[in-house]
């Protein structure tokens, strides 16, 4: 569907890794990028939440 | 040492180290079994502790002999389809010379015996679903019709170099996504929708209840233990010729190290994208699991990152999946029908959407297409569900599938003669008291 394969045959074949040579290896290799930035920003985010909750149960406590 | 001489110890040095390589597979594969048993144990509640490790225990040790029986006979005869090849299934007759102790075959046994891994896998996959109200009976004979048979007609038909799903459409799914993910998943599937939910899952009102196991601990471990085996599974996957390059299942040409980029970085991303939607460790050791099988089909061909991406889309997958059941009232106690099911799905069509082009191995069968994942993952489908729902209506039916409600709220343990915690476990000891 989205033609991955960079070879016709397998006689001499070497990188045969999809996308082999062109430009869906930067496409995949910066979704990996992102895909790991967006789980940190997200997890700093998600544990920021968490800090204020906390402090707001302590301040209904005291 | 003559050139004769010396040709004799390279080919006994070859069939040594093929012999030697699938032993140790079997020996890393046991560790996915390890794992099952204290993943489930730890899924359950006190109660059902020792019944839930009992049942995992006894669907390894009966899939041994009855692979012996006929499954692995089913996975030689039946490539070409529903009729049984008799010459193909000779090699596998319980009393062909080649089945047991032979000086002049070293493989047989241990391919068998790899074989035997994979079925006991698919028989601790629909394990899991089913925990804490499953009579021990039912069970069993559930466990060998998957492990023995239904996982093995698939493996024929999507494994076998002569399978018709390979020859005719190019099905590719060298790290199993389908034949064994799929299958057992949406077999699981059939014995749920007939066996019904634990008591006290679902609410009169539609509420969705947590019946949360009685050690997280133990289960995320036991999830870790399932990976190291699944190391020796992946690589139990892949042809040893000894005298040349590796090949995958279908004999393509491929090598560990393809495995190795592609099998951790799908395990990294299961982890990283179920974290990225739960934050809950349970979620991120099943999308490790999900994130591989998410791959697995393509495990030989696929770009790392694009490994990754779709490990981390197979990590995402799965909580909603176990929900999207949940809310069909479905109560599936360890998300085995997501994991194995659902991220098999996306492992075998992903493989039609990114690989889609590639050339077999011979010219004279197609090379990968996504028409050709899609036959091969309805086909998967309807092999698992069909005889899981069959086989288990027909246990409902007979009154043998479900434990009676007063067995479920008293505890399955009912039924071991010792406590797995004696002194915590107070319902057991009442019971008997």
């Amino acid at each position: 569907m989205f033609g991955g394969s960079p070879i016709e045959a397998w006689d001499g074949a070497t990188a045969i890794y999809s996308y082999a040579g062109s430009g869906g290896v930067h496409l995949f290799l910066w979704i990996s990028v992102l895909l790991c930035v967006g789980t940190i920003v997200a997890s700093i985010i998600a544990e920021n939440r968490a800090e204020a909750e906390a402090k707001r149960l302590q301040e209904e406590q005291k | 040492m003559t050139p004769e001489e010396l040709q004799a110890a390279i080919e006994w040095s070859t069939k040594i180290s093929a012999e030697g390589y699938y032993w140790w597979s079997i020996g890393l594969m046991v560790a996915i079994h390890a794992g099952f048993l204290m993943y489930e144990m730890g899924a359950s509640r006190v109660k059902n502790t020792l019944a839930s490790g009992c049942k995992n225990i006894l669907a390894f040790a009966f899939i041994i002999p009855t692979m012996f029986m006929f499954g692995w006979w089913v996975y030689l005869a039946f490539p070409h389809g529903i009729v049984p090849n008799m010459e193909y299934g000779l090699f596998g007759e319980p009393w062909n010379e080649f089945m047991g102790p032979n000086l002049s075959d070293n493989i047989t046994g241990v391919i068998w015996g790899a074989f035997v891994l994979f079925s006991a896998t698919t028989a601790s996959i629909m394990s899991g679903s089913v925990i804490e109200r499953i009579r021990m009976g039912s069970f069993i004979i559930l466990a060998v019709a998957l492990g023995s048979f239904a996982w093995l007609i698939g493996a024929s038909w999507g494994w076998h170099p002569e399978g018709w799903l390979v020859t005719e459409f190019g099905y590719h799914d060298v790290g199993a996504s389908g034949v064994v993910h799929i299958i057992s998943g949406f077999f699981a599937l059939g014995v749920l929708i007939n066996l019904g939910p634990r008591i006290g899952k679902f609410g009169p009102n539609g509420e969705i209840n947590n019946l949360q196991g009685h050690s997280v601990p133990m289960t995320i471990a036991g999830l870790m233990i399932i990976i190291i085996g699944f190391v020796g599974f992946m690589g139990a996957c892949l042809l040893y010729t000894g005298t040349g390059q590796w090949g995958n299942i279908y004999g393509g040409p491929t090598t560990l190290s393809a495995w190795s980029f592609n099998l951790l970085m799908s395990f990294g991303g299961g982890i990283i994208g179920a974290y990225a939607v739960t934050r809950d460790p349970f979620w991120m050791m099943s999308g490790a699991l999900g994130g591989i099988f998410a791959a697995a089909a393509g495990l030989d061909l696929y770009y790392p990152p694009l490994a990754f991406a779709l490990g981390f889309a197979g990590g995402v997958l799965i909580p909603y999946g176990q929900r999207f059941l949940e809310k069909l009232r479905i109560d599936d106690a360890v998300g085995a029908v997501s994991v194995h099911g659902f991220c098999g799905i996306l492992g075998v069509l992903a493989c039609g959407i990114f690989l889609d082009g590639y050339p077999a191995v011979s010219e004279s069968i197609p090379g990968i297409t996504f028409w050709g994942q899609l036959v091969g993952c309805v086909v998967m489908v309807l092999i698992g569900f069909v005889p899981g729902y069959v086989l288990s209506l027909i246990l409902k039916m007979l009154g043998i599938l479900r434990a009676s409600d007063e067995i479920q709220q008293v505890g399955m343990d009912l039924e071991i003669p010792s406590p797995a915690y004696p002194e915590q476990i107070t319902s057991h000891l009442h019971w008997r008291g």
